[in-house]
């Protein structure tokens, strides 16, 4: 009798205390301090790198990447030669790409954005907060810290995925994890912000390892350098202007 | 161009690869911003007589430098020759000197940006089409068609500072203007231009012999259209029209003194583009159609030409594997192409293409004049 209440105890007192957490804290303004973190929260450049291993055999691709503060994006290759010149323009759900060889903006749709371990979403979209309602789902302790594991569900219909769950630590809004779902609650891949340092003017996630949940073995490492805070021109952000784009 | 310059040509290609399938083009290790590809086409004939048709080399250079905030400079050019008018006797004088080799600019420009506004002086392609392929709206840049629709589309369409037939001057300049926005998803554009046909029309004369001459020649159009496109999340609608008044059509009436009558015509196209995860693939599908307005018996076009493609981009290989199918078919002249590919990336540079165009069909139509002339080819491309 003693254990079997020892036992209800054990599962009510963390519930308890998740409660408690809950109604202190304002988990929408914890997702967005996360956002603050990880990005600027105005316009903004950055060089991605990203080196994925597919079936043992790894491969190099280098983006330049500009946003402004309405999270319009443009993802511009600069390597390896053979995609070199494409752009990507993301305004909200709308989605171009401009290929040399075709020397015309393709619009394509949201379900193309979806490719490989780093899809073109992971890229162009870096933050959660107005795309994502959180909650909290429970705290944890992880080397000693509070950590927040919140599940988040999608607002608007445009965002890569339908479900993510995230870890985040209390004291500074760092992400230490993602898990990305799918609508049916599939694992489709998982996110470690494994480094952080100082990226235009904050202590930010530079070094994030994607996993393949699907295809068991394939990795991506996304790399962030020399991101700037800097106006960006709105015509930059249009159709008509992504072949100008150095 | 002389036989030193060919092999000048083909020996400065040969050195852009410095070694087999190597990659040395890593931003980082590229001291000059210079960018571009070498390419080596070769073709062959698939019907009687069966042999090459092309052995062609190309080498495309661009640079770009931004002197400041406000202004850049874009400079490209291209080059190729054609080794085939070398190997063979098979072509006349005209064609060897129309296609053998060729030095051109490309899009060379000044781009002055002023806030949200920019000004651009020079070469350059103005692309207003939405449909990939079907170059309907895509009125204001003038094609090479010299290889028919077959080579790319950046290939195909020529930059151009100005009309340059006839010869260059402010009369023979055209003007246009186009609008677009943004609103919902739906992505609408306007425009028109007034310029001169890019394509010729044969005015027919009658000299002494009898003899019945046909000069081509470019009359002034008036065009006015639109473009517009919607993500409906599963898919992407896209469809572009063009109004063109002014045309100069040919006639079978021998009474009509140039055998040319002017009419008015349109022409739309509607694709939709989709990738089910079922099928791993792209899907690109299109209708197409042209009428002719009042049109009558004489006229060597018909009322009207529909017809439809259907593009297929499977996904389910590797990364380094990417096959394309190509498939139109003109209800009209109940003629077809048919255009399989696989694109092989052999490194970060290098891109093997091979493939083959195929056509059948009406000898009188588009596609089926090229019905016994099928052909096979490779594609080797260094990306730099």
């Amino acid at each position: 009798m003693v254990r079997w209440l020892l036992q209800i105890m054990m599962f009510i007192i963390p519930l308890t205390f998740v409660h408690t957490y809950a109604a202190d804290m304002d988990v929408e303004e914890l997702l967005k301090k996360v956002d603050d973190v990880r990005i600027p929260d105005t316009d903004f450049s950055v060089e991605v790198t990203i080196e994925t291993e597919s079936s043992g055999t790894p491969r190099v691709s280098k983006y330049e990447v500009m946003m402004n503060s309405k999270r319009d994006a443009l993802v511009k290759t600069v390597y390896p030669p053979n995609e070199k010149g494409q752009v990507m323009l993301m305004k909200g759900k709308d989605f171009w790409v401009y290929l040399p060889s075709v020397d015309q903006p393709v619009r394509l749709s949201l379900s193309q954005r979806l490719t490989g371990q780093v899809s073109n979403g992971d890229i162009a979209r870096m933050s959660f907060s107005g795309d994502y309602k959180a909650a909290l789902l429970r705290i944890e302790e992880a080397d000693g810290k509070s950590v927040a594991v919140l599940e988040l569900n999608r607002v608007t219909d445009w965002v890569t995925y339908e479900k993510i769950i995230l870890w985040v630590t209390l004291s500074d809004a760092r992400t230490l994890k993602a898990e990305f779902y799918t609508g049916t609650g599939i694992l489709l891949k998982t996110c470690e912000y494994k480094k952080y340092k100082l990226l235009a003017g904050a202590i930010r996630p530079f070094k994030l390892t994607f996993t393949d949940a699907i295809k068991k073995g394939e990795k991506s490492v996304l790399t962030y350098s020399n991101m700037n805070i800097k106006k960006i021109p709105a015509k930059y952000f249009s159709r008509d202007y992504i072949k100008r784009l150095d | 161009m002389s036989i030193n310059a060919s092999v000048w040509l083909i020996l400065l290609m040969l050195c852009i690869p410095t070694t087999s399938f190597s990659d040395t083009s890593d931003p980082e290790n590229n001291p000059l911003p210079i960018h571009g590809y070498a390419q080596q086409e070769t073709a062959y004939r698939l019907t009687e007589p069966n042999e090459l048709t092309k052995v062609k080399q190309i080498l495309q250079i661009g640079f770009d430098h931004r002197f400041n905030e406000t202004a850049k400079i874009k400079i490209s050019g291209r080059f190729f020759y054609d080794a085939i008018f070398d190997l063979t006797n098979n072509f006349s004088d005209r064609v060897r000197h129309d296609q053998e080799t060729e030095a051109v600019f490309r899009e060379t420009y000044l781009d002055l940006s002023f806030g949200e506004s920019n000004l651009t002086l020079g070469k350059q392609q103005i692309v207003w089409g939405e449909v990939p392929g079907l170059f309907f709206a895509d009125i204001a840049t003038a094609k090479d068609y010299r290889e028919f629709f077959l080579p790319s589309f950046e290939y195909i369409r020529i930059p151009h500072w100005a009309e340059q037939k006839p010869a260059m001057s402010i009369e023979n300049s055209s003007a246009g203007i186009r609008w677009s926005t943004l609103i919902s998803g739906w992505n609408p554009a306007l425009f028109y231009l007034y310029k001169y046909d890019t394509l010729p029309t044969y005015f027919r004369s009658v000299e002494a012999g009898p003899v019945i001459v046909l000069t081509p020649g470019h009359t002034r159009i008036n065009q006015i259209g639109y473009t517009v496109s919607k993500d409906f999340d599963v898919l992407v609608l896209k469809s572009e029209g063009v109004a063109t008044t002014g045309k100069m059509f040919q006639t079978k009436d021998i009474t009509s003194g140039q055998g040319v009558v002017k009419k008015d015509y349109l022409e739309y196209v509607i694709g939709a583009e989709f990738s089910p995860d079922i099928l791993q693939t792209t899907v690109n599908l299109q209708f197409y159609q042209r009428i002719i307005l009042n049109h009558d018996t004489s006229l060597m076009d018909p009322a009207a030409d529909s017809g439809a493609a259907i593009w297929l981009k499977p996904k389910f290989f590797s990364h380094s594997i990417n096959p394309e199918l190509l498939f139109v078919y003109d209800f009209t002249n109940q003629d077809c192409m048919f255009r399989p590919k696989v694109i092989l990336t052999l490194s970060n540079s290098w891109l093997i293409s091979i493939g083959s165009d195929l056509f059948g069909g009406d000898k009188n139509g588009l596609f089926g004049q090229f019905s016994k002339k099928g052909r096979v080819y490779t594609e080797l491309r260094y990306n730099f």
